[in-house]
């Protein structure tokens, strides 16, 4: 069987989870998607970039959670009344991202979706892979490998850094060196 | 289809064992050669590498055994005394063993024409007997005559190619495979398929298949053509006597013979040449005999270095334990339908009484099944508990499993260093967290190689101080309360205060000739586990390059585990490991700071109080000094540390946790104390930063996650600040 590149219905695309930041609809990788949860007591831990969250108890096992609207410095961050957590898993390593309403799991086919156009400098779009059009509406399509692998780079960070300078004594230093991280 | 994979896997778990086995046993006659037992446990541990290698088709570390095997064979029988060189050219043999069996584990290709040279040296030590020249490397043995022994063994090939009418003359040529080893050992045997039609012309009661069998035998080869005395008619049978050196090599050499491309004689003669690559370099003047000597050591460090992944990721269990086990679970199931009997009770307690709704003595009948569920709880719960403390329990493994890994490397880098040392264990049984003995092996590793460089002298400098010329180093175990002991200690020469103190003022630690000298020994010692500190006068190979006492320190204390040092000055160093029974439970103290519980392990903390207001000192406006009992204790403000907002300002209304580390105290200020439980200590997640100040976190019983304070990564913290600051 030798098929035509392109015209194949299902083949040329994937299944996303998309929901909603403020009133932008995103969607990452379904497969990625472990569970949904609802958005419990977060246990904050020390020295870590504001949009980190902290940590919660998913089943007896302690993952981060992250609220992507403020990684994204989006300007209005407080939770709503469907503010959930998405669960994802990439490569064993498991993560919730805060995300308010989680909307629908979409096909989206490859063609529709088409590259970050360039913002400038003002947007970042380091963490998108793409945009995509489904019906109407604009969905941001998120690297969910890219937020992951960022967290590592802080990591990094924090072990070569960790306890310097900036932690002498007024305690407001913490904030500061937190968001320098 | 085999799960080959899952066979391999369970191959290596097995071979691993049995090389350790072979390794401990080997350095342990070299002590007593004479020692028929131990030579017993060590062929049997060949042996059985032998059979479990050639099960799964692992034929070349079958053949490799086998000639060991043989060499031990000889050994028993009196025919070879196991002298320094034999055992050192088995403990080369196990080496190589066990880099097959890793090649085996990790899936990768073994290059075979490694083990010819040793096996040759291994057949010219069988033949050649003891103390014969022939024992000299690399000179092949001879290969023809099996001369000394009459009864000696014999190999044979038997080529047995069966008529296609075998099966329908009622014989199965396996029973006849069978009926050879009644006469002696079956060494290998292979099938031709080649000659096997395909199906759609092939005669499910024809015989297709041909084999060749490797076959060693003492019995004379008129008894062996015996067993195949029914099939003779039809089949070709034939029987080649071997020379030792073609019955051990079906190597590439011998296969080509076989092919017909290469002539014995010239694989003979390619061997002869066949040098290390080492001599050759040498020969070449490509590098010193003294580089290659010095190369040729670092690999052996390599090879120990290894030792830590020698443990393997699942775990032999005590059959007795999980004896205990499964009958508490026995238990736990009789108490779960006595419950359920007891529910179904209640119901009939409360109705069974005559007279129905409203019956005064219902409320009363109650009472008795109640009671008896609170019996039935409280034994729920003991049974609970005993299947926690039962289920830990089999993570313990003893630490003579690690220890007696150590001989081997004491050995040889006693050798490399020229210096004579004696290795004594004792307390191997002590058992110990799988987790912890694990990562434990390597800083062990470290701590006997500082003693067996730095620590023991020379047997020049020993008699010269009056000491017997051999140096011995104590590896011992034991346990107390909560906590197990590891002490490595060598009678040799102890640390200097005075090196130590030089270097430390080379460093910059030390600046003041004054504060040095008030310091304590314990403080000075503890100055070698900072990186990049090392007293060795020059740099050497094994150690002192300066990393390995940091490395250990913080390997330790990853497992909530201490280093402690003492040393007397020409008598000798004693380190020891104070480590946690299990990694797993730990017991914690709950502490509040800005209304955020924090756990810290209770094994660090040496109390805790409410300072008085006059108690609090700050210096220079900076650091603040909690006086306890007339000692002035550093103060370290966790909320300020962890970027917490306090609720307790003031350091007279909230807590003091009093926390000693590296022989000196530090008082820890938390708002208030909350508990105290055991808790079960879990990571932050494979995706959360690891941040020096948190060991990990702990789930507490309304669900919420609690952080694990790490107490010497907030010491060392709170260390630098203070440095940082008196910089400025």
């Amino acid at each position: 069987m030798t098929a035509p590149a392109t015209g194949s219905q299902t083949e040329g695309g994937r299944q996303y989870v998309t929901f909603f930041l403020n009133d932008e609809a995103y969607a990452i990788d379904a497969l990625a998607v472990q569970e949904i949860i609802e958005l419990g007591a977060i246990t904050k831990v020390p020295h870590l970039p504001d949009f980190f969250k902290g940590v919660i108890n998913l089943r007896g096992t302690i993952i981060p959670v992250i609220d992507l609207k403020r990684k994204f410095a989006m300007s209005s961050d407080e939770y709503k009344r469907h503010t959930c957590v998405v669960v994802t898993e990439v490569e064993t390593r498991i993560m919730g991202l805060i995300v308010d309403a989680v909307s629908d799991v979409l096909h989206i086919a490859e063609e529709s979706v088409s590259d970050t156009p360039s913002f400038g400098a003002r947007v970042d779009t380091a963490f998108m892979k793409g945009m995509a059009k489904v019906d109407t509406a604009l969905v941001i399509i998120l690297d969910i490998n890219k937020i992951l692998s960022e967290t590592d780079t802080m990591a990094l960070a924090e072990l070569q850094g960790g306890g310097g300078v900036e932690h002498c004594s007024p305690g407001a230093d913490e904030e500061r060196r937190a968001l320098q991280a | 289809m085999v799960d080959f994979k899952k066979l391999y896997t369970i191959f290596v778990e097995e071979a691993m064992e049995r090389i350790a086995d072979l390794e401990n046993g080997l350095l342990e006659l070299e002590q007593s050669p004479q020692d028929k037992e131990l030579l017993n446990t060590i062929f049997r541990a060949a042996h059985t590498i032998k059979g479990s290698s050639g099960t799964i088709g692992l034929t070349d570390i079958a053949r490799f055994t086998h000639t060991m095997e043989e060499v031990l064979d000889a050994m028993r029988h009196d025919t070879l005394v196991a002298d320094k060189e034999v055992i050192s050219l088995f403990l080369e043999a196990t080496d190589l063993i066990k880099e097959m069996v890793e090649c085996v584990a990790s899936e990768s290709v073994f290059d075979i024409s490694r083990c010819s040279a040793l096996m040759t040296r291994m057949e010219a030590l069988r033949e050649g007997g003891a103390g014969s020249s022939a024992i000299l490397p690399d000179v092949p043995g001879d290969a023809a005559a099996p001369a000394g022994c009459p009864a000696q063994e014999r190999s044979y090939l038997i080529k047995f190619i069966p008529g296609p009418d075998l099966f329908r003359r009622g014989i199965d040529p396996s029973i006849l495979i069978d009926e050879l080893r009644g006469l002696g050992i079956v060494a290998h045997i292979k099938a031709y398929t080649d000659a096997v039609p395909p199906l759609s012309e092939l005669d499910p009661e024809d015989l297709y298949v041909r084999w060749d069998i490797h076959f060693k035998s003492s019995a004379a080869e008129a008894d062996i053509r015996k067993v195949f005395e029914f099939v003779e008619e039809g089949s070709d049978i034939r029987i080649t006597p071997l020379t030792a050196r073609e019955a051990e090599f079906p190597f590439l050499g011998q296969m080509l013979v076989r092919e017909g491309a290469v002539k014995p004689e010239d694989v003979e003669n390619a061997l002869k040449s066949q040098k290390k690559l080492g001599e050759i370099l040498v020969e070449k003047g490509k590098i010193t005999p003294t580089d290659l000597e010095r190369v040729v050591e670092q690999q052996n460090h390599k090879k120990t270095e290894s030792l830590k992944s020698s443990i393997s990721s699942t775990i032999r269990v005590d059959l007795r334990k999980l004896d205990h086990l499964i009958n508490i679970v026995g238990e736990m199931v009789i108490i779960h339908s006595m419950f359920q009997q007891a529910l179904q009770d209640i119901p009939a307690a409360g109705n069974g009484a005559p007279g129905g709704n409203g019956d005064p003595g219902q409320a009363g009948s109650l009472v008795p099944a109640l009671q008896e569920l609170e019996v039935l709880f409280s034994q729920l719960h003991r049974v609970g508990r005993e299947i926690q403390e039962s289920t830990m329990s089999l993570r313990m493994l003893p630490v003579g499993e690690v220890f007696h890994r150590f001989t081997r490397l004491v050995r040889e880098l006693s050798v490399s260093k020229n210096k004579q040392i004696e290795l004594a264990i004792s307390g191997e049984e002590t058992e110990l967290d799988k987790g912890v003995l694990e990562k434990i092996t390597d800083p062990l590793v470290h701590l006997i190689r500082n003693a067996i460089d730095h620590g023991i002298e020379t047997p020049e400098e020993r008699a010269a101080a009056g000491k017997t010329p051999k140096g011995s180093i104590h590896l011992s175990a034991f346990q107390m309360g909560d906590a197990v002991f590891i002490e490595v200690a060598d009678d040799g020469k102890g640390l200097s205060r005075e090196k130590i103190l030089k270097k430390a003022h080379a460093m910059g630690l030390v600046t003041d000739p004054a504060a040095a000298r008030e310091m304590t020994d314990e403080q000075i010692c503890s100055m070698i586990f900072l990186p990049g500190f090392s007293t060795a006068d020059k740099v050497s190979d094994v150690s002192g390059r300066g990393v390995g006492m940091d490395v250990v320190k913080r390997n330790i204390e990853e497992l909530n585990g201490r280093v402690l040092i003492h040393t007397k000055p020409g008598e000798g160093t004693t380190i020891s490991v104070k480590l946690p029974l299990t990694l797993a439970i730990i017991d914690g103290l709950i502490v509040q700071i800005g209304g955020e519980p924090f756990v810290i392990p209770i094994s660090l903390v040496v109390e805790s109080l409410r300072p008085g207001r006059d108690d609090v000192k700050t210096l220079t406006e900076r650091g603040e000094v909690v006086a306890v009992r007339g000692d002035y204790l550093p103060l370290i403000r966790l909320d300020r540390l962890l970027g917490i907002t306090s609720r307790q300002e003031r350091p007279w209304e909230a807590i003091v946790i009093i926390t000693a580390y590296e022989g000196k105290r530090y008082g820890l200020l938390v708002d208030e104390l909350a508990g105290q439980q055991q808790i079960v200590l879990k990571n932050l997640g494979t995706a959360t930063p690891r941040i020096k100040d948190i060991a990990g976190g702990t789930i507490l019983g309304n669900g919420r996650v609690a952080l694990v304070l790490d107490v010497p990564g907030i010491i060392e913290i709170s260390r630098e600040i203070s440095r940082e600051l008196s910089r400025r």
